[in-house]
């Protein structure tokens, strides 16, 4: 009965996609909001942010299963800033995903045209 | 792009209905997020809205409605140009966002009547789509979106001769006397709100299948079964490979089963497309939030 809207874990209804909250007790750190994300993008963010040697700090989470949202906390070195190492880790995973799509494609033709002889369609 | 992966792909089999393949060369936050975006945001299209005229069955209405929800409808050629409703200019239901249904059956004979999706008349038929050239000759059975099962995906055709569950999905079962009566919508979603728009129903995910990196723990190593994947020798004693202290997961088994709804190519595609629809909304999100930051001081 007092469940909440299904549709609350995917729309932005008012609110802002991105809140960037400098951390004030350590340098070139920051904390980004994002909101009606989960696991999906978090994890993906992170493993990626931590794998430029400019980052310091990458960890994301979930405050509450019922919250629609992370925190990604970020801390770089004095080289970069946190907002240029995400647009960096989100351009480089872009880039691995338009390849993947190229691949799959071409994995896909490759396997029905091997098979296309066994089973007379395709 | 300093630090992005090449990943690489291998398809090992392929049917409308399962696709087993091999990524490597990436992460496993990627590869577990492949996952997560298959199951819960491919698109699909579902029975979301149903008004009873009447009802005189054993189930009671919220049964039937939600039975359904649940039938697998054919999606391949609609839900990509279909809008949803919450998107949609309509008011309330028209051709771009949704498609109409009508059920109307009664038992007149002695004998129980089962009433199926075969019973389910599609209210426009002229949801004709334009289509590529290779599939005019099939055409025929993809234009209406209908329940997939039964004659629906016989026609689609497929690989897998042994499978048997093909007939038609039944709704409910009348007796003589007993009326179902009912109007329903079909509507575009993603499995994020309701499972019923899941494209998928198995889907297995495997790494490093002879447990080189110690992930996890065999409480009993007799009884842990061989991987299909394993590399370790066929008459091997060892269940598992010698720990690997600095291993990364590196090479990931999926093994996608459809509801029928999407062939399971589409299903890969149609995810990676959207993952990365994802994350370039992402970005245009965070230099706008930047820009705006930027003006402020």
């Amino acid at each position: 009965m007092n469940a909440p809207a299904a549709f609350e874990s995917f729309l932005l209804l008012d609110d802002k996609k991105f809140y960037i909250e400098k951390d004030t007790k350590v340098p070139n750190a920051a904390i980004f909001t994002i909101n009606k994300e989960d696991h999906t993008l978090g994890n993906m963010l992170k493993v990626q942010l931590l794998k430029d040697p400019e980052v310091l700090f990458a960890g994301y989470k979930n405050p509450h299963p019922l919250e629609h949202k992370i925190l990604l906390r970020i801390q770089t070195t004095s080289q970069t800033t946190p907002a240029d190492a995400l647009t960096t880790a989100i351009t480089d995973l872009v880039g691995e995903l338009s390849l993947l799509e190229h691949r799959i494609d071409a994995a896909i033709k490759k396997c029905t045209s091997a098979s296309d002889h066994d089973r007379g369609y395709n | 792009m300093p630090y992005a992966n090449q990943p690489n792909i291998e398809v090992t089999e392929l049917s409308n209905d399962l696709m087993k393949f091999v990524l490597w060369d990436t992460d496993l936050s990627v590869a577990n997020s492949l996952r997560r975006v298959f199951m819960a945001e491919v698109p699909t299209i579902a029975i979301d809205w149903v008004q009873i005229e009447t009802n005189t069955s054993v189930l009671h209405d919220e049964f039937i409605a939600h039975r359904m929800g649940l039938i697998p409808f054919l999606s391949d050629y609609h839900v990509e140009k279909m809008q949803y409703t919450r998107e949609c200019e309509c008011a309330e239901f028209c051709d771009e966002c949704s498609i109409p249904f009508i059920l109307q059956m009664k038992c007149k004979d002695e004998a129980t009547l089962a009433v199926t999706t075969a019973d389910l008349r599609c209210m426009n038929n002229d949801t004709v789509i334009v289509c590529s050239k290779k599939v005019v000759t099939i055409l025929a059975c993809f234009q209406t979106v209908r329940p997939a099962c039964g004659k629906a995906l016989r026609e689609r055709g497929t690989g897998r001769e042994d499978f048997h569950n093909r007939e038609e999905i039944l709704i409910v079962k009348l007796r003589k006397g007993q009326e179902l009566n009912l109007k329903a919508y079909a509507k575009k979603g993603f499995g994020k709100e309701h499972a019923k728009w899941n494209p998928t129903c198995g889907v297995a995910f495997e790494y490093d299948p002879d447990n080189a990196l110690r992930h996890t723990i065999y409480p009993n190593v007799e009884e842990w079964p061989r991987s299909d994947h394993s590399a370790l020798p066929e008459d091997s004693t060892e269940k598992e490979a010698p720990f690997d202290q600095d291993g990364k997961p590196n090479k990931f088994f999926f093994s996608i089963e459809g509801t029928g709804a999407l062939p399971v190519q589409r299903i890969v595609t149609m995810g990676i497309g959207i993952l990365k629809k994802k994350l370039e909304e992402l970005n245009m999100a965070l230099s706008l939030e930047l820009q705006a930051h930027a003006q402020q001081q």
